[in-house]
């Protein structure tokens, strides 16, 4: 029980001070409770912001070496030399699933390299460690020993497409029977030029598997104009009659 | 300086005086048309994302699909369409159509057809047309 005369004692000590009313716990209390909330839903907010636009970033980064890697690797094929020769390879590593290997054999000015000098060029899904390949070009310089060669495919080489699951080449000679293309897994070294090379892979950034077709023009002789069987006679001028 | 001669204004008792309830709620308004307009910058920005991401996939399929016509073409006349949902999540449509074109002879250029493929992935579409020497 606060007399009286202590709770004017009280008020008039509060106004000697000068001080204000202080806000009491109940009301520090809730408005700690309303700041710890916004300041909760802010940084949910920013937080996600962070993640999606990390995500959307690396997923813009794949796409862009992936586009990089087909319009390069299509352009390879179109610009195929007519002695140009296309065959698969598949080694088995020690203790390592098998090596696709693409090998693009007697070409030059290929993947920005004006000449090869007679090389081979590889494209090589080499394993990495964490379970991913990188699809890598390599040179086979040409006129190499058996040991030379295994060495030169070993080699590390220019990697131009990261983080691949499950490549896959596949070829197209013709049609089956009901018109349905007759894609082939094996193309073994000796085989003519395939009509479409095809690519299978999986990234890791992008959810869907990505197909690539590449066209080879097929080798056709060069059309000539038939010669002209009398030789050539300079027209009549049109102010001059035919019989004159 | 506004906020602090506003808490420390006097009342009629000599107490300082609190916000309103009505300032309360302008404030938080405020702060939620901030929170709003970072969400949705935050979601445009992920919807260009995923259109970007779309395109990329349209015009990758088109460039697979027109390469794999070069050497299986579609019946002239009649249009083949891939569905979607066995497309990798892109629709395909190709036809092919006579083209007369003459030389500088005025003779026909026999053989002459135009290749059309349309891709199409969610709302994105992406289309091309090429003239194949089919004869």
């Amino acid at each position: 029980m606060i007399l009286p005369e202590t709770k004017r004692s009280c008020h008039r000590f509060r106004r000697s001070l000068g001080s204000a009313w202080a806000f009491t716990l109940l009301e520090v209390i809730l408005s700690m409770a309303i700041m710890a909330l916004l300041a909760a839903s802010v940084y949910a907010i920013t937080s996600s912001s962070i993640t999606a636009a990390r995500m959307a970033m690396d997923q813009q980064l794949v796409l862009r070496r992936l586009d990089a890697f087909l319009r390069v690797t299509r352009n390879a094929f179109l610009n195929l030399p007519g002695q140009g020769s296309v065959s698969l390879q598949l080694s088995k590593g020690k203790g390592r699933d098998a090596e696709p290997r693409l090998i693009l054999g007697k070409v030059q000015g290929m993947f920005g390299m004006p000449s090869l000098g007679g090389a081979s060029l590889m494209l090589a899904a080499k394993a990495r460690a964490d379970g991913t390949r990188t699809i890598c070009m390599v040179r086979i310089p040409a006129r190499l020993s058996d040991r030379e060669l295994e060495a030169a495919m070993n080699a590390p080489g220019v990697p131009l497409l990261p983080k691949a699951r499950k490549p896959r080449w596949s070829f197209l000679a013709g049609a089956n029977g009901d018109g349905t293309p007759a894609w082939k897994e094996e193309w073994p070294p000796g085989s003519p030029r395939p009509l479409l090379v095809r690519l299978q892979l999986e990234l890791d950034e992008i959810p869907d598997p990505v197909e690539a077709i590449f066209y080879i023009p097929p080798i056709s002789a060069p059309q000539v104009e038939p010669p002209a069987n009398d030789s050539p006679s300079p027209s009549p001028s049109p102010s001059q009659p035919p019989g004159s | 300086m506004m906020m602090s001669d506003r808490n420390h204004r006097k009342g009629e008792e000599g107490f300082t005086q609190g916000f309103t309830l009505f300032e309360v709620l302008i404030a938080l308004a405020v702060f939620m048309l901030a929170v709003t307009g970072l969400a949705v910058a935050l979601n445009t920005a992920l919807q260009a994302a995923l259109e970007v991401r779309q395109r990329s996939f349209c015009r990758a399929e088109l460039e697979s699909r027109l390469a794999f016509c070069q050497a299986v073409p579609p019946p002239v006349g009649s249009t083949r369409v891939l569905d979607a949902s066995k497309n990798h999540g892109v629709k395909v449509e190709e036809s092919l159509v006579p083209w007369p074109l003459k030389n500088r002879k005025g003779l026909e250029i026999a053989g002459l057809k135009k290749l059309t493929v349309k891709t199409t992935s969610g709302n994105q579409t992406d289309q091309a047309e090429i003239l194949l020497n089919l004869p």
